[in-house]
């Protein structure tokens, strides 16, 4: 029985196979993340370009452009920042066969996809509450 | 004796399966479960909406004459067309994600390394997906960037 839970527990590891899956999957989560980070700089240029072109015309559309492009900078910062950091940390670990560096590594990826799930329910409750805001005006405008 | 204290020894020099990782991995597995879900509903909600966008466009233009008819199908087609293109291919990028959470729950139950290597794989190609996707973004942002 011992003998039984010993080999469960030996059979059930990280193999070289586990490790280049995990070694890509860093490789490829890094890139992802450096493309993203990339992304938001270019969305600041669009925006700032973009307001430079409408000049004193684009005023009225400011508050809300900032509103938004502050939004996407703290949503796209924090996934980048937590992906990058989950990269590196598990790229250190097999490198260094360093377990505390793995398991921070896996700890941000958790995190990374928890983030996602978060915002994809907020993303669900704004989508319903338009569809509530405009179901009601269409209500509004038949009586 | 000696011989399982060297074992241990060697163990503990490389990386191994303790309950931190087994949490680790159990978190990322129900939260990409709960991603790739509600993107599985959406899938079908989009294809939904299109299909009925698209049929509804058909039905505007046939009704518009002759004239309109054969730019108004085409243009109905290549809506429908479309979506069902942007739908298919986002559908397979969480399916990667869902497969990922599916079999690193199985791994973690049965504690089989062959499901856990599955899992990994499957991750890694959403990861390669997405990649490819957010730079093709990326450049087409540049390039409106410069026009």
């Amino acid at each position: 029985m011992e003998s039984n839970q010993n080999s469960s527990i030996f059979e059930f590891n990280i193999d070289e196979e586990s490790k280049s899956h995990f070694a890509s999957i860093a490789q490829w989560a890094n890139i992802n993340a450096i493309v993203g980070f990339a992304g938001i700089g270019i969305s600041v240029l669009g925006f700032i370009v973009a307001m430079g072109k409408m000049g004193s015309a684009g005023s009225s559309y400011a508050a809300p452009g900032i509103l938004g492009l502050l939004v996407t900078l703290a949503v796209g910062l924090l996934l980048n920042i937590t992906l990058i950091y989950a990269a590196i940390n598990i790229k250190k670990g097999l490198e260094l066969a360093n377990q505390g560096h793995f398991v921070t590594g896996l700890s941000k990826l958790a995190a990374y996809f928890k983030i996602f799930g978060i915002l994809t329910i907020i993303a669900l409750v704004l989508i319903v509450l338009v569809v509530l805001f405009v179901m009601m005006m269409g209500y509004g405008r038949s009586f | 004796m000696e011989n399982s204290e060297h074992d241990d020894h060697l163990i503990e020099m490389d990386l191994h399966m303790d309950d931190d990782v087994r949490q680790q991995l159990y978190e990322a597995g129900k939260w990409t479960k709960f991603i790739s879900i509600v993107m599985f509903v959406a899938c079908g909600l989009l294809l939904l909406v299109g299909l009925l966008g698209g049929a509804s466009l058909l039905s505007v233009f046939r009704s518009l004459g002759a004239t309109y008819g054969y730019f108004g199908e085409f243009g109905g087609v290549v809506l429908i067309a479309i979506i069902v293109v942007f739908v298919g291919v986002l559908a397979l990028v969480y399916y990667f994600l869902f497969t990922f959470s599916r079999k690193i729950k199985t791994a973690l139950l049965t504690n089989n390394t062959a499901d856990l290597n599955a899992g990994l794989k499957s991750l890694k190609i959403f990861f390669i997906i997405t990649t490819v996707f957010a730079m093709i973004s990326l450049l087409n942002t540049i390039s409106q960037l410069f026009r």
